[in-house]
């Protein structure tokens, strides 16, 4: 018996959508992805005509659809965007270089500017060399400090006024989830802030990042990729097996195979709560003393960590040497 | 060679010690001494109840923590704690919802069990029991729309605790009873809460956890304090305490009941509340602090300020608000219409919250429960009242 798409009746479906299980069609499917996109840009400002855009490019699925439905949106709907590709290299061998030569190739499919930073140039440590130095504890906070500077530092050459993620709303509810489990209650209500950094306290403000992906299913997003046949990378990194993410990456699977909407369910628990009251303590924003970029603290994490890093180096060739 | 000195429980240094609580060592004794002494805590100093003859309503499930704790409160009533014997003058009363009717309907291999020996007996509390299908007019209608419910995503088991939530209200509230005790231990606390948040119920993460909590009744504005003395203990502490009291009767415990026939290509069997208590347990034996540091989080959390604070008649609740339409609808046409059609032809629609529209979404005859047809007069007269 033929299956029709639930949303036109017209066409034949050819595939469920994971986000409602509805059956629906290629032309309707790719039409409420972008949408949806849409809708979310718009909704929530996003953007203001003439602004320069950082897309924080990593040759992976969600950078690559990002890309291309940005740069499809801003034409369609004229929003008006400059738009540039910011990349950053961890140093993982086998892993970051292969996946630099996909958004290579984005560059060239879209005309953008492509700018990339290296974790080397920057801190003067790769990835790899974090890991033969730390082990594979805790090498995911070194990583995700580093690139969150690294994609301000490039912003900021680039002179741009705002940075876009690929977070998808997979990543905010396991953020959510995360953040509860570890007690973080600071960063609990913002796990799925789809603007951050633009409250400027104390006069301080980082740049903002937008996540337009915020109301969109991993599984869209690779649907989306697939059947526009889009080259991306899809390796996993190398360092990551043990990270902690990984047990509330399987319940979120879990949940939406019983339930599809259990991903949007939780944005909308998250979206209930407020930052935490004034009794409790708040970390004041600073800058820096040594780099001069947003911190809570005197020394910034990245400063921390870049610092132990360094201590540990030296102790070894002290070693060596003796 | 000098012998190693066996190790010792903690407290008494003279037992053998046969758990660890809290990274401490204790024995058998020890352990029943601290159970009673947490439980007697928590009523008295998180619980709050302090005044003489205070009336407690007991929910008695037949689950392993509802057993627990109308045991627990049989002790103290009674002043029968193996160790200290202070009494605690409450006037405690046992509820019990029998769903065997709906139980017979759903589950095959189900047994009816009978719990009046243990709790006159073993427990000599007064009780009720309450056939959960008696607040309907016509008892049928219930089946009928647990069947047209979804039996993925826990709709059915939900719906369930809907009715019995109302019926537990009622009971107190005409019985004079302001607080309510239920049994759920922390593990199990941790695990709903995760259970809520993933059905978009993000504002109990406020009420959901906490020792007491406020809640006023919508029909005559009577105050309920909602109860949960046993937060402080985990699976491991009920179950080896109901091990310990092996000279009670218990009655064999009912384990998790599920409303659908033939889920089992689905993670836990397509329960939502199983698959978060099977994380929730997974995570506590890796990390022994999941538990309470989620159980601290929820305290400490704040919720945005509300526009309006209206219930929703069905699981009386606060509505909460919808911050972006992309939380309710999708932009592929599919829900849209039925939405619309929902909305503008049915009585109780813009009434219903966002996570009980989740629970009806997939059902069969939409406009009957958004009409709420064939529910039970309680219910449909909250509705009226509620703006």
């Amino acid at each position: 018996m033929v299956k029709y798409c639930q949303s036109c009746n017209i066409q034949k479906a050819f595939m469920m959508r994971p986000k409602t299980g509805n059956l629906i069609c290629q032309n309707c499917f790719f039409k409420a992805f972008e949408d949806e996109i849409h809708h979310t840009i718009i909704s929530n400002q996003m953007f203001k005509p003439g602004e320069k855009i950082a897309i924080a490019a990593s040759g992976g699925k969600d950078s690559t659809v990002l890309v291309h439905v940005i740069t499809l949106l801003n034409k369609k709907y004229n929003y008006g965007l400059h738009l540039y590709l910011l990349s950053i290299d961890e140093g993982i061998k086998g892993y970051r270089d292969d996946s630099l030569e996909t958004v290579k190739q984005n560059q060239i499919t879209y005309e953008l500017d492509l700018k990339i930073l290296s974790y080397k140039e920057l801190f003067n440590w790769s990835m790899d060399e974090v890991v033969a130095q730390i082990g594979l504890n805790n090498n995911c906070t070194y990583c995700g400090v580093f690139r969150r500077q690294a994609l301000d530092r490039g912003a900021i050459q680039l002179g741009v006024d705002k940075i876009i993620t690929g977070h998808n709303a997979d990543d905010m509810a396991e953020t959510f989830l995360m953040n509860l489990l570890r007690g973080d209650i600071f960063r609990l209500p913002k796990s799925t802030a789809i603007i951050t950094g633009d409250d400027g306290d104390n006069g301080i403000a980082t740049l903002p990042r937008c996540k337009p992906f915020k109301y969109t299913y991993e599984k869209e997003i690779v649907m989306y990729a697939h059947y526009k046949k889009l080259i991306y990378f899809s390796t996993e990194c190398t360092y990551s097996p043990n990270a902690f993410r990984g047990h509330v990456r399987e319940l979120i699977k879990n949940l939406e195979a019983i339930r599809p909407s259990a991903v949007i369910d939780l944005i909308h628990s998250c979206e209930q709560l407020d930052a935490p009251n004034q009794n409790q303590k708040l970390p004041q924003k600073q800058l820096c003393q040594k780099c001069n970029l947003l911190s809570s603290n005197k020394i910034c994490k990245a400063c921390t960590l870049l610092e132990s890093l360094n201590q540990g180096r030296a102790k070894q060739i002290l070693q060596i040497q003796e | 060679m000098q012998q190693k000195e066996p190790k010792l429980c903690k407290k008494c240094k003279t037992n053998k010690p046969s758990i660890i609580i809290q990274k401490d060592p204790v024995c058998q004794e020890c352990f029943i001494g601290y159970v009673e002494h947490m439980f007697k805590m928590s009523l008295r100093l998180k619980c709050n109840i302090t005044q003489k003859n205070e009336k407690l309503l007991i929910c008695f499930s037949g689950g392993q923590n509802s057993t627990a704790l109308v045991k627990m409160t049989s002790d103290v009533v009674y002043s029968t704690c193996a160790h200290n014997k202070s009494k605690m003058f409450i006037q405690a009363h046992v509820l019990y919802i029998n769903e065997s009717f709906i139980m017979k309907e759903f589950i095959q291999e189900y047994q009816p069990q009978d719990y009046i020996p243990f709790l006159t007996n073993e427990c000599k509390l007064p009780f009720q029991t309450i056939d959960i299908q008696s607040i309907y007019p016509d008892p049928y209608v219930l089946l009928q729309q647990l069947h047209n419910l979804s039996e993925f995503g826990s709709s059915r088991e939900d719906f369930v605790r809907l009715i019995k939530l109302h019926i537990i209200y009622d009971y107190a509230i005409k019985n004079g009873f302001q607080n309510i005790c239920f049994g759920q231990n922390g593990q199990r606390l941790a695990a709903d809460l995760f259970s809520q948040l993933s059905k978009g119920r993000g504002l109990s993460l406020q009420s959901a956890t906490k020792y007491n909590y406020s809640f006023v009744y919508p029909i005559n504005q009577n105050k309920l304090q909602i109860l949960h003395p046993l937060k402080d203990l985990l699976n491991k502490d009920i179950l080896y305490y109901l091990r310990l009291k092996s000279n009670i009767n218990f009655p064999n415990f009912i384990l998790g009941q599920h409303l659908s026939h033939a889920v089992k290509n689905k993670p836990a069997n397509g329960n939502i509340d199983h698959l978060l208590e099977q994380f929730i347990d997974k995570l506590q034996e890796g990390f022994p602090s999941t538990t309470f540091t989620v159980l601290s989080s929820a305290d400490k959390i704040t919720l945005k300020p509300l526009l309006q604070q209206n219930y929703c008649p069905l699981c009386l609740e606060i509505r909460d608000q919808v911050y972006n339409r992309l939380e309710v609808e999708t932009l592929d046409n599919s829900n849209q219409q039925l939405i619309n059609h929902l909305r503008n032809n049915t009585k109780y629609y813009n009434k219903i919250c966002f996570t009980c529209n989740r629970m009806l979404q997939s059902a069969r005859e939409l406009e009957k429960f958004y009409n709420l047809q064939g529910f039970p007069p309680l219910i449909i007269q909250l509705a009226d009242l509620i703006q």
